[in-house]
């Protein structure tokens, strides 16, 4: 499933979105978790060092592939070393083998 | 994450909400859950950065501006065809506040299906820059979330075999 977590700033929803993400990696499923706070700190709650994360980029558009809108270059989100590194995944520390 | 405000007046954020709807809308062949972390407010709302999501959760805490804000969120999300919009109860600390949320939820037909109880874990691993679950697993907020997930988890599914 997709889903999105909304509301205002200090109200709980990093700490949700966060743990909804790793609850579920936790049960086998590969999990993107997408933060797309541009004050960003989800990666905490999922649980990565801090230094990691603050060493996380943002994701260029045109490794996004576009705005969904129109039809984009072929975009390998699993093997694009790149995302890899900048989209956080919820698989927490005991299934790291879970990452990608 | 898509993009993040490196100084004060400058760039605008056109580019991270382009790139955070491409990504929801794409990542769902390469993955079993897309979890977004969506600006505060409403701007990926009337940007349609939400467009692509199966479930948007509206966060509410106790008190008035945070639920009237709920409230314009839930709008623009049916406006833009989001096919499940649920409610979530945030840093609930009395039954009185729990009861104010669910009946504002009733007034304004909005569908809530988790409180996550107030737990000083949460401000706790804040403080020392880790996730919550690995401070208290077995605290009241980290146990609601996970009840939270089970439920969003039966919800859709329920809705893809009736289908």
């Amino acid at each position: 499933m997709r889903v999105a977590v909304s509301g205002k700033g200090g109200s709980g929803k990093t700490t949700i979105a966060g743990l909804l993400a790793r609850t579920l990696a936790r049960t086998g499923r590969r999990v993107l978790a997408i933060d797309a706070d541009p004050n960003p700190n989800l990666s905490i709650v999922l649980g990565l060092p801090r230094d990691h994360a603050f060493d996380l980029q943002p994701i260029p558009r045109d490794m996004a592939g576009g705005d969904g809108t129109r039809a984009a270059a072929p975009t390998s989100i699993s093997t694009s070393p790149s995302l890899k590194s900048s989209a956080a995944t919820a698989s927490p520390p005991p299934t790291t083998s879970r990452s990608w | 994450m898509t993009g993040r405000i490196e100084a004060a007046g400058v760039g605008c954020m056109c580019d991270p909400h382009a790139i955070a709807r491409g990504l929801i809308m794409r990542a769902h062949s390469e993955a079993d859950d897309v979890v977004t972390d969506m600006e505060a407010g409403l701007e990926h709302l009337s940007r349609g950065t939400v467009e692509y999501v199966d479930v948007l959760l509206i966060v509410l805490e106790p008190y008035y501006r945070s639920l009237e804000t709920g409230s314009r969120a839930q709008k623009l999300a049916a406006q833009l065809g989001v096919p499940r919009i649920y409610a979530v109860g945030s840093k609930v600390r009395t039954d009185a506040e729990r009861q104010a949320i669910a009946d504002f939820c009733a007034r304004h037909d909005l569908d809530l299906i988790a409180h996550i109880p107030y737990d000083e874990t949460v401000p706790k691993a804040d403080l020392l820059g880790i996730s919550p679950l690995d401070l208290n697993p077995q605290s009241l907020a980290v146990q609601a979330i996970q009840d939270l997930a089970q439920t969003l988890d039966h919800r859709v599914r329920a809705d893809h075999d009736g289908h």
